[in-house]
């Protein structure tokens, strides 16, 4: 069944059915919210309301963006509204490394580490992105979402969305690079 | 630098090695505890948009019957005489008298529905100080 069926249930007052949709897009929205407040507890609470507002204004739904959309857009809003509040400062990168390794000893570095050293990196990497590019990583490359949907949840315009996901791409090869340097001065 | 498509694989298997992050225990049951919990069931709407619909076809109807039916009581109060009678007491007798001797002529059936129409904005008041209380979580 797909989300539709189950949110006509919940309008039609069946609420219970509610729980199938949160067991259905918890763990994204769980992500989402942590991408932004990087801190599981802000996250976990911030993700529970944002469910919670979706079930009160679930008969405003219009599904003209689908449910996925519209609950993200929920969440991503929910949370960045719960940084601002604790003023997160978030640290960007400089692109002063971009273009001096070659692609190839990337990957090469990357292959030759098992997967946790992979899992730390990107961890690292994505961990000195701002909240929204975190975010646009997530959705472009985690669950697959076309740019319009992006741009759908976080509000930007679609072309802001394509300059961020190209920027987002040096931004990751120039962590990486810097990683990289200092694995190899290590050793 | 390789094209686009293969800087993205790259990326995409780093990110999708890293995973989704997996939402806490029981996450379900406390979403569905709260949105069972008593508070919650509190800030539903106090009156449903058809009730508002209703209310304010009702009054617009009264407004458009007073204005456009011949009722003889109507005619008599909007009577272009009677205004001109009153506006010329104004600079003879002044305005308060004026007022006082206008309102001393109306029937009850003025007064009730004078006394909607202040219900109705007392009403209105109650109602949008309660909605803004509720953080704009109405249904409308």
């Amino acid at each position: 069944m797909d989300d539709n069926h189950y949110i006509n249930q919940v309008i039609a007052g069946n609420s219970a059915l509610f729980a199938v949709l949160i067991d259905r897009h918890k763990d994204l929205v769980f992500t989402l919210c942590l991408n932004i407040t990087r801190s599981r507890e802000d996250a976990e609470e911030v993700a529970q309301d944002s469910f919670l507002k979706a079930f009160q204004k679930l008969s405003t739904f219009r599904n003209d963006s689908g449910f996925r959309t519209w609950l993200y857009r929920i969440a991503y809003n929910e949370a960045i509204t719960k940084v601002r509040k604790k003023k997160v400062v978030t640290t960007s990168l400089d692109d002063r490394f971009i273009d001096e390794l070659p692609d190839e000893e990337y990957e090469e570095s990357i292959a030759g580490m098992d997967e946790a050293e992979q899992k730390e990196v990107i961890g690292r990497v994505l961990e000195k992105l701002p909240e929204t590019d975190r975010v646009i990583v997530t959705l472009y490359y985690l669950e697959s979402c076309p740019v319009r949907e992006i741009s759908e949840i976080t509000g930007l315009g679609e072309s802001n969305v394509k300059v961020r996901l190209h920027r987002i791409r040096k931004r990751i090869y120039s962590e990486l690079q810097h990683i990289f340097k200092i694995k190899s001065l290590s050793l | 630098m390789k094209p686009q498509a293969e800087n993205d694989d790259l990326i995409r298997n780093l990110v999708r090695r890293k995973g989704i992050e997996k939402a806490p225990d029981h996450f379900t049951d406390k979403v569905m505890e709260r949105i069972n919990s008593p508070s919650l069931a509190d800030d539903s709407p106090l009156i449903s948009r058809g009730t508002l619909l209703a209310i304010i076809v009702g009054v617009a109807a009264m407004i458009v019957v007073i204005l456009t039916v011949d009722i003889p009581y109507f005619d008599n109060l909007f009577s272009s005489d009677r205004i001109q009678k009153i506006s010329m007491n104004i600079f003879t007798d002044g305005f308060f008298r004026t007022m006082a001797s206008f309102f001393r002529e109306f029937s009850s059936i003025t007064w009730v529905v004078i006394g909607a129409a202040l219900g109705l904005v007392l009403i209105d008041r109650i109602l949008r100080k309660r909605f803004s209380e509720t953080k704009g979580m109405m249904i409308w």
